[in-house]
């Protein structure tokens, strides 16, 4: 039992851990930043480290050494302590992934998973509205009308693979389960399965503010809407949370809608491979989606999410039930 | 390892407070307090609000929900009129009906109190 603990947190800690996901992050941003740079007609980050591969390491360690300053509204430690928590939600469900060496799982895990899954944004959102300021009230509200849109379908597109894979093959409702048989449910219900993938990854884009729904961020408009206001640690903070999505959201529909390790098995580091492979893939397409797409107003964001997103999200759970 | 679900919820909420609290103290406390605080500069626009160089005492905070409720509204122009009517209505019928509820309920109160 002891044994047992003690791995876990080793694996909590260091690898498919918080280790794991900083290390996770510093290599996507900086493949973030040369692939921007390069549709941009830029170099990137060149300075630190081979290639400026540790850019983003020396950014996230300037920011977390300055002074931690918030405006005379602002709130003191709850929003670190909210959003250092999020983080660990988002790093506690990658133990739940066959990236882990022995992974956790168990019948309807898939309910905690999402709870952990879906806090993060509102984590983000209480951050910066701790911090209030003309644009960063406007970017809050951005961000809760959109996500107000976007998480329902994706909870639901979601839901579609574990329900398939619950109904012909025993999965309980269990990520890892699904994760699993998740090349098969492809067989057993196509219809479900394309529409679903199609609506969660319009969520995706839509949750992680991927062009065109950056629209709580809008550079041009309102400043950097919700990151206005914040700067050093609480900045470092809240893209840390930021960037911890992009590697764990992706990751949970590579697991689910793109076949997870297939065509290896579960287990062992081929599999590890491919489900990494599988995810980079995914994150270049947001990456050069983000970079080619202009933005949406933020009504035009939330009626194309409303219109669109909802009946294919809930389409795809209907064929998962019925067909 | 595969669990039953009341010990795998109970692990992941205290995997999700261990390692929040290691983010915590790693990327905040480490950096702020334990390797010494970083350069304070005191100034006089220091914790306030600026814009445009000038110092704003009372700044406007604009409501969320406001905010929330005005994209909605632009998103959908009919639909969301329709709504807001049938809501503001519904919201009205509810408290009446929650009103005369409550008054009955003290007026039973009473009435029992006496009898008794």
């Amino acid at each position: 039992m002891v044994g047992e603990i003690a791995w876990l947190i080793l694996e909590a800690v260091l690898y498919p851990g918080l280790l794991f996901v900083v290390l996770m992050i510093i290599f996507t941003q900086w493949l973030y930043r040369k692939l921007s740079a390069r549709i941009q007609f830029r170099r990137g980050p060149i300075h630190a480290g081979p290639f400026g591969i540790l850019q983003p390491l020396a950014d996230l360690i300037k920011l977390l050494s300055k002074e931690d300053v918030y405006n005379a509204y602002g709130l003191g430690k709850s929003p670190l302590i909210v959003i250092s928590l999020a983080i660990g939600a988002l790093v506690a469900i990658t133990l739940t992934t066959p990236l882990a060496i022995k992974p956790l799982s168990s019948p309807f895990d898939s309910v905690v998973v999402l709870y952990l899954l879906v806090l993060t944004p509102f984590a983000i959102a209480y951050l910066a509205a701790s911090n209030p300021n003309p644009y960063t009230s406007i970017g809050v509200a951005r961000y809760l009308a959109l996500l107000v849109a976007a998480e329902p379908p994706f909870v639901m597109s979601f839901l579609t693979p574990l329900i398939i894979a619950s109904k012909y093959n025993g999965a309980d409702y269990s990520v890892y389960a699904t994760s699993e048989v998740s090349w098969r449910i492809w067989l057993e219900n196509p219809l479900a399965m394309a529409l679903a993938t199609v609506a969660s990854f319009i969520g995706l884009m839509a949750i992680l503010m991927v062009k065109p729904f950056d629209t709580p961020e809008a550079e041009s408009e309102i400043y950097w809407g919700l990151f206005t206001e914040l700067g050093g640690p609480r900045l470092a903070l809240g893209m840390f949370a930021k960037f911890t999505e992009r590697i764990v959201y992706p990751l949970f529909f590579t697991l689910l809608f793109l076949a997870g390790a297939w065509p290896v098995g579960n287990t062992g580091l081929p599999s590890i491979l491919v489900i990494l492979a599988k995810y980079l893939a995914v994150f270049v397409v947001l990456t050069i989606i983000d970079n080619s797409m202009p933005r949406y107003r933020p009504d035009q964001a939330v009626e194309f999410l409303i219109k669109y997103l909802y009946p294919l999200a809930i389409l795809a759970l209907v064929a998962a039930l019925l067909l | 390892m595969f669990l039953d679900v009341y010990t795998y919820t109970a692990l992941m909420a205290a995997l999700t407070a261990l390692l929040g609290l290691l983010v915590y103290l790693v990327f905040y406390w480490l950096f702020q307090e334990a390797a010494g605080r970083s350069e304070v500069e005191v100034d006089e626009v220091k914790r306030k609000i600026v814009f445009s160089g000038f110092i704003v005492d009372e700044p406007e905070f604009p409501s969320v929900t406001g905010l929330v409720k005005d994209i909605f509204s632009r998103a959908f122009r009919r639909g969301f009129k329709l709504v807001e009517r049938t809501s503001r209505g519904l919201v009205l019928d509810w408290y009446l009906i929650g009103y005369l509820l409550m008054l009955t309920l003290l007026l039973v109160g009473v009435v029992a109190w006496l009898v008794k």
